[in-house]
């Protein structure tokens, strides 16, 4: 589908998505949070959203995170979406007495609609994403929605919900809906991925099989981020086994090694990343907020430059 | 560490992905051998490196370890879900006729295995049969890595709820003998199934329905699977090890799952943190001063600086408080864990650690 057939339909309150995903364990939903940071300070307005039954950004910025966005920063809200919820909101929308509704659709139905049906979960997420896309009542008045989603098997399912959904729900308005969201998973001017991974050999392998993967499903080549980088001497020396520093020099060529292999795979994706890998640094503090505005400013300097 | 092992038949390792719990499952299965017990480490989806460690094929049954040489045994098993869900039905179906209607329902291939719990139901199920078969005196479970290491309780309840009789009967469209006013729950039954339906089209419903009724018949079995693993979860003779890593989130994390897990009755008998600090971190200040003070004498400033800023980071995250009273930490490696000379490394340590 072109980009253009969107155009008409854009309500003002349209906005960008950033889905931020990675392995477990990469610092993923830091990555998110500073990327809405990024985008704050370039004056846009944003909400930062993050899915599944808990709260990550709750205790780690000890603030209450529910389904209605909290202001955090200037231009900065974030939320927590739940599944049931949404797939709630979803059906709501299509049942006539919204009273009956609300006592039909109670939780234990909820739960298992979602567990039995395959993508609905994943669908109810992404049709309340693209609400705003797709209905011009709809409103959300932001520049970007970055998603701190899930990790990498569940995020493709995420991606692959609307093709998958469509070929077992070939007929109803769920098909017409897949088809709708699967255009704007695929639409550059609509959604952004930003691929968060670690200078290790299991995350980087999978961060490029993912890589390969997000541009299979969507057309979209994703950024890639690579988190924790040490920022190191180009040369390192080769200090004498006594040296009470030796041990640590070692390593560190060890994690010099590491990295630029790491980097270098990255790099070779090619055509299957967008632009160059944004390095991000390993910051030693045990501060959130610090964390974040240190990772805000690597990204802000974007790719090109170290960590 | 030893008494862990000594004391348990069967030890669940939990934790949020990305913490290293396969490794450690793997390297607690070694530990175990060493200790001359005959053990079972059942793993969910390994790395290809690490099945090849263990000799984990393409096969269902478990396999020895191969290049092993302990005092006791070590096997292996993969959890293929899709696999176990199918060989499950198959023994549990009361006729052949209930288990080929399930698998020739359309939408089971994919309903088995993206069902919610349908993955921890599987593990379960294995477990089970392994830990009550008698063949080995340990058996390891390694759980699937979800974003949240609760996940993995609350699956077996999620997976009931789908095979609910009541919410089946809902969906099939059923509401006698339910106890309930009739009228009302008819009303509902019809709205929800017009909604669905004008959602996904009425083929898509009919086989939806299908999917119920083939399911309803093996629904009891798999109740009553659920109840024998809650119960074999909650026997003291079964360990729950936390794994987790020394980050903020992970340790709150942790905290909330400890909770669930003591409110449950369940037992936590130890919090593995893995990577709380690299090797080459001093054990103690002095150390590190001479360690900075020698890299800057020997004339490399941005080294020494380095050197303090990270010997800082990771004296500072260990005195974090936890709050577990069973707390072990593990050193970063300085190599990967994959093969096995590493992973015995990483058993030597825990049976160390106390």
């Amino acid at each position: 589908m072109a980009a253009g057939s969107f155009a008409k339909g854009r309500a003002r309150s349209a906005h960008r998505i950033v889905f931020v995903t990675g392995k477990g364990g990469v610092g993923k939903s830091a990555v998110a949070a500073a990327t809405a940071l990024q985008l704050a300070r370039a004056g846009q307005r944003v909400l930062l959203v993050e899915l599944g039954s808990r709260s990550f950004y709750g205790p780690l910025l000890g603030m209450q995170i529910g389904a209605q966005a909290v202001p955090w920063r200037a231009g900065i809200g974030i939320a927590r979406w739940d599944v049931e919820s949404a797939l709630r909101e979803y059906i709501g929308h299509y049942l006539v007495f919204q009273a009956a509704a609300d006592k039909i659709l109670n939780n234990a139905v909820m739960k298992a609609l979602v567990a039995a049906a395959p993508g609905l979960a994943e669908l109810a997420i992404l049709g309340k994403l693209t609400a705003p896309m797709r209905h011009a009542w709809y409103r959300r008045d932001v520049d970007a929605v970055v998603v701190d989603a899930y990790a990498t098997g569940h995020f493709m399912a995420l991606l692959r919900a609307p093709a998958g959904l469509s070929r077992t729900v070939a007929t109803g308005a769920l098909h017409k809906h897949t088809q709708t969201l699967a255009g704007l998973l695929a639409d550059p001017a609509v959604c952004e991925y930003r691929l968060v991974t670690m200078a290790e050999e299991m995350p980087i392998a999978e961060a490029c099989e993912m890589a390969r993967a997000i541009r299979g499903e969507t057309g979209i080549a994703p950024g890639l981020v690579c988190n924790r980088l040490l920022a190191l001497p180009q040369r390192l020396p080769a200090l004498a086994s006594d040296h009470p520093g030796a041990a640590f020099v070692r390593q560190m060529a060890r994690v010099a090694r590491r990295q630029s292999a790491g980097l270098a795979a990255l790099e070779a994706l090619g055509d299957d990343r967008a632009d160059g890998v944004i390095q991000l640094p390993f910051v030693a503090t045990t501060d959130p907020i610090h964390l974040l505005e240190s990772l805000a400013d690597a990204l802000t300097r974007g790719a090109g430059a170290g960590p | 560490m030893r008494e862990l092992i000594e004391a348990h038949r069967v030890i669940v390792c939990t934790g949020s992905g990305g913490v290293g719990k396969t490794t450690t499952s793997a390297a607690l299965g070694i530990a175990a051998a060493r200790t001359g017990k005959r053990v079972l480490v059942l793993t969910i989806d390994p790395a290809r490196r690490l099945a090849t460690t263990l000799g984990i094929g393409t096969g269902a049954e478990d396999v020895l370890v191969p290049g092993q040489d302990y005092p006791g045994t070590l096997w292996a098993g993969a959890i293929d879900p899709a696999r176990i869900f199918a060989d499950y039905i198959e023994r549990h179906a009361r006729t052949r006729a209930v288990a080929d209607r399930l698998f020739a329902n359309a939408l089971y291939r994919q309903l088995s295995t993206t069902l919610s719990g349908s993955q921890e139901f599987t593990s379960l199920s294995r477990l089970l049969d392994a830990a009550t078969g008698g063949a080995y005196d340990l058996v390891i479970l390694d759980t699937p890595p979800t974003g949240h290491a609760t996940d993995f309780l609350l699956a077996p309840q999620r997976l009931n709820a789908v095979f609910d009789s009541a919410i089946v009967s809902l969906f099939m469209g059923r509401t006698a003998g339910l106890g309930l006013a009739s009228a009302a729950w008819k009303r509902s039954v019809k709205i929800v199934l017009g909604a669905l339906t004008f959602l996904t089209g009425s083929a898509f419903v009919a086989t939806f329905k299908d999917f119920f009724a083939a399911a309803d018949a093996i629904a009891p079995d798999i109740r009553e699977t659920n109840l024998l693993a809650h119960r074999l979860l909650l026997d003291p003779s079964t360990a729950f090890v936390l794994i987790s890593s020394f980050d903020s989130a992970k340790i709150e994390e942790g905290r909330a799952f400890r909770d669930e897990l003591l409110a449950a009755g369940y037992h936590l008998r130890k919090v593995v943190v893995n990577r709380a600090w690299p090797q080459w971190t001093p054990a103690d200040a002095a150390q590190r001063a001479a360690t900075g003070r020698a890299l800057l004498e020997s004339g490399h400033r941005a080294l020494a600086d380095l050197h303090d800023e990270l010997s800082g980071y990771y004296m500072a995250r260990r005195t974090l408080h936890t709050g577990f009273p069973d707390l072990v930490t593990i050193a970063e490696m300085d190599e990967p864990v994959l093969g096995l000379k590493a992973l015995e490394g990483l058993a030597e340590r825990l049976l160390r650690s106390g």
